[in-house]
């Protein structure tokens, strides 16, 4: 297969596109469309502050990696969540991330779990019984709590993540068979800012997982190349799976599936109007950040659950 | 023969055949995987050689690149990001 820019030796070929090309123009492709979807979206301007969330994976350095390029302010954010899971899971993430920061002189904020409350997240699963026995609901929270606070903390107008098509789509995929209108409501490329919170945005949104993985491999950054020990079996692993033999044999069927959501979602073709269903967030009263429960987040509920059941 | 590695497994398949025809014959999904012949990328046109050595490498973090409607997999939590 040859490279349609110039006819050397393909390396990487995107069936969706009906597009191959050398590792060269590749390497040029990649940002050229990261800044195309930036712009897109309205994600953020060459003037404001990003923060982006990286956690020693492919996708979130390849994002940081292609701001950097495109010359954009970006800070990155680590989360030590204290994982071990016998490979040394965030011990590891976490040195691959400082690695990457350390090569490209860029600016990390670290910040560990534990260190801020007390426990790793196992630990705080455990004694919050949320998750039925699996960190990863409590992963998640902790993750979208901490990232909102740093960034309003530090002044950053925006958060980055390094989601891609294939999470998008499993996420919309597994939304869609609960018909879980609220959080398809939820899902885009961005998430606007809100009582004080920094925007939300998803600049690899419309690369394939497949995608992202060749840039890393071409562009030679090291990331962990094992997932989190907690993320095996998972239902989202599965979605994409399944999503991905779709693929295969109707190319092009995920980025159709995210594509023509966005579109009926913009519509206002889904369910109920925006405005009805952010009416029903408010503040936390510890920490200010969103909730649909009218007292404290969900997140400063098991933290105080935690601390009481330390206490005992 | 040719020899794919996907993980810890190993897989040998006749040379002569594509890269496609190959992942096809090993059930793994090429939609999760690219492969890498000498530390280079290779396409699903690829003829293989014999003496080659394909080292598959998973897209999807965790995930095992296996046609799930060949396999086992349980269904267990989910992992919410954002």
């Amino acid at each position: 297969m040859k490279c349609k820019k110039c006819g050397g030796k393909a390396s990487v070929n995107m069936r969706q596109h009906k597009l191959a090309l050398c590792k060269e123009h590749y390497l040029d492709w990649v940002p050229e469309q990261t800044e195309r979807f930036i712009k897109k979206y309205e994600m953020f301007t060459r003037d404001e502050k990003i923060l982006v969330a990286v956690s020693g994976g492919k996708d979130s350095l390849a994002l940081w990696d292609i701001l950097h390029r495109l010359g954009y302010h970006a800070d990155g954010l680590y989360l030590g969540l204290g994982i071990d899971g016998g490979i040394g899971y965030s011990h590891e993430s976490q040195r691959l991330t400082e690695k990457f920061a350390h090569e490209r002189d860029l600016k990390l904020h670290i910040v560990d779990i534990e260190t801020e409350y007390g426990q790793p997240i196992p630990v705080l699963s455990e004694i919050s019984h949320r998750g039925h026995g699996k960190p990863c609901a409590v992963c998640g929270l902790a993750k979208r709590h901490e990232m909102n606070r740093i960034a309003r903390d530090l002044g950053y107008d925006v958060l980055a993540t390094g989601h891609n098509l294939d999470d998008e789509a499993a996420v919309l995929f597994g939304n869609t068979l609960s018909w879980s209108s609220e959080y398809l409501l939820r899902q885009g490329p961005v998430l606007p800012a809100s009582d004080g919170l920094a925007r939300k945005v998803k600049p690899l949104c419309r690369f394939y997982e497949r995608e992202m993985t060749a840039y890393s491999l071409v562009r030679g950054i090291e990331y962990i190349y094992e997932e989190c020990p907690f993320a095996e079996g998972s239902q989202s692993i599965y979605y994409k799976e399944l999503l991905n033999q779709l693929e295969t044999a109707r190319p092009g069927a995920k980025l159709t599936f995210y594509l023509r959501f966005l579109e009926a979602r913009k519509r206002g073709d889904l369910f109920i109007e925006k405005d009805l269903e952010r009416a029903h967030l408010r503040s936390c009263p510890k920490c200010g950040q969103p909730t649909s429960t009218g007292d404290l987040c969900s997140f400063c509920r098991m933290i105080e659950k935690a601390t009481s059941a330390q206490a005992a | 023969m040719v020899k794919l590695i996907l993980r810890d497994k190993e897989y040998e398949v006749k040379p002569g055949m594509t890269l496609l025809s190959a992942l096809q014959k090993i059930s793994v999904v090429p939609e999760s995987v690219i492969a890498t012949r000498e530390g280079e990328m290779i396409l699903e046109d690829e003829i293989l050689k014999d003496g080659d050595v394909v080292k598959l490498i998973a897209v999807i973090s965790g995930g095992a690149g296996i046609d799930t409607r060949t396999s086992n997999t349980e269904l267990r939590g989910i992992c919410h990001e954002m």
